[in-house]
């Protein structure tokens, strides 16, 4: 399923809304826990993308896509920006590590908790200009029931 | 947001899912109410349980309205999560800063 959207929290909920009937219906998704978690990335990707990649223009488009291929569900999503850096990235993947007092700094911090949490959540990140995808097994998420 | 006070404690019930789209009027409504009722009240208690969601946006929110809470001196909990959303703030260890409680 792939859905173009405009730069706006608004079209991230219509599209939110959209994308969550169709991982119920579409591909079969019903462990609610793991739905939960799954409108919790593709929420972050798309804010990030709405506020860091393109800036809140509402004039500039993201392309958000999610499907399941070789036992993988993968949400993908290309925005009109550079995205994150490499060192950035490095760094906020770093805190997700597997030692919690890593994000003790963090724990009074307003923002910047969203990709962190993802990877906490068993998310693998991969991030390139513009293009972010986050994906797990779908074996892991059969095995959360 | 329905607020309720009692005995210096507001209560702010959050009626729409605590989401990036909500925030930014959420978080005026929430500090003009604070603002007015400056000097009047305990404590400020963040009830969720008319709603089911929360992004990291949201948490924000949260994060920020504790802030200002306790520099005003007030008490602060957020209560009535899910048990999706009471799991999620303990992941982001919002537990070890201020109060949190399933519905």
């Amino acid at each position: 399923m792939e859905i173009t959207l405009a730069s706006t929290y608004e079209q991230v909920d219509g599209a939110i809304k959209n994308v969550m009937a169709y991982a119920a219906c579409g591909l079969g998704l019903s462990n609610g826990r793991f739905l939960f978690e799954l409108d919790f990335v593709m929420r972050e990707l798309l804010n990030n993308a709405v506020e860091h990649g393109n800036g809140g223009n509402p004039d500039k488009m993201i392309v958000f896509e999610i499907k399941t291929e070789d036992a993988i569900l993968q949400v993908c999503v290309v925005d009109e920006g550079a995205c994150f850096d490499g060192q950035a990235l490095a760094k906020i993947l770093r805190q997700a590590g597997p030692v919690r007092a890593a994000m003790l700094p963090e724990g009074l911090a307003e923002r910047r908790r969203g990709l962190v949490t993802i990877a906490q959540l068993g998310w693998i990140l991969e991030v390139s200009p513009g293009r972010v995808v986050a994906w797990r097994r779908m074996s892991d998420i059969l095995a959360e029931k | 947001m329905e607020t309720k006070i009692k005995q210096g404690k507001i209560v702010m019930c959050l009626k729409e899912d605590l989401v990036a789209s909500q925030v930014e009027a959420l978080a005026a409504e929430a500090n003009l109410v604070l603002e007015n009722k400056a000097g009047t009240l305990t404590d400020v208690v963040l009830d969720a349980g008319d709603i089911n969601f929360i992004d990291s946006r949201g948490i924000s929110f949260v994060v920020a309205l504790y802030k200002t809470a306790d520099q005003a001196g007030l008490g602060f909990s957020l209560t009535g999560l899910s048990k999706e959303m009471f799991d999620l703030c303990a992941l982001m260890r919002l537990d070890e800063v201020f109060p949190i409680s399933q519905r």
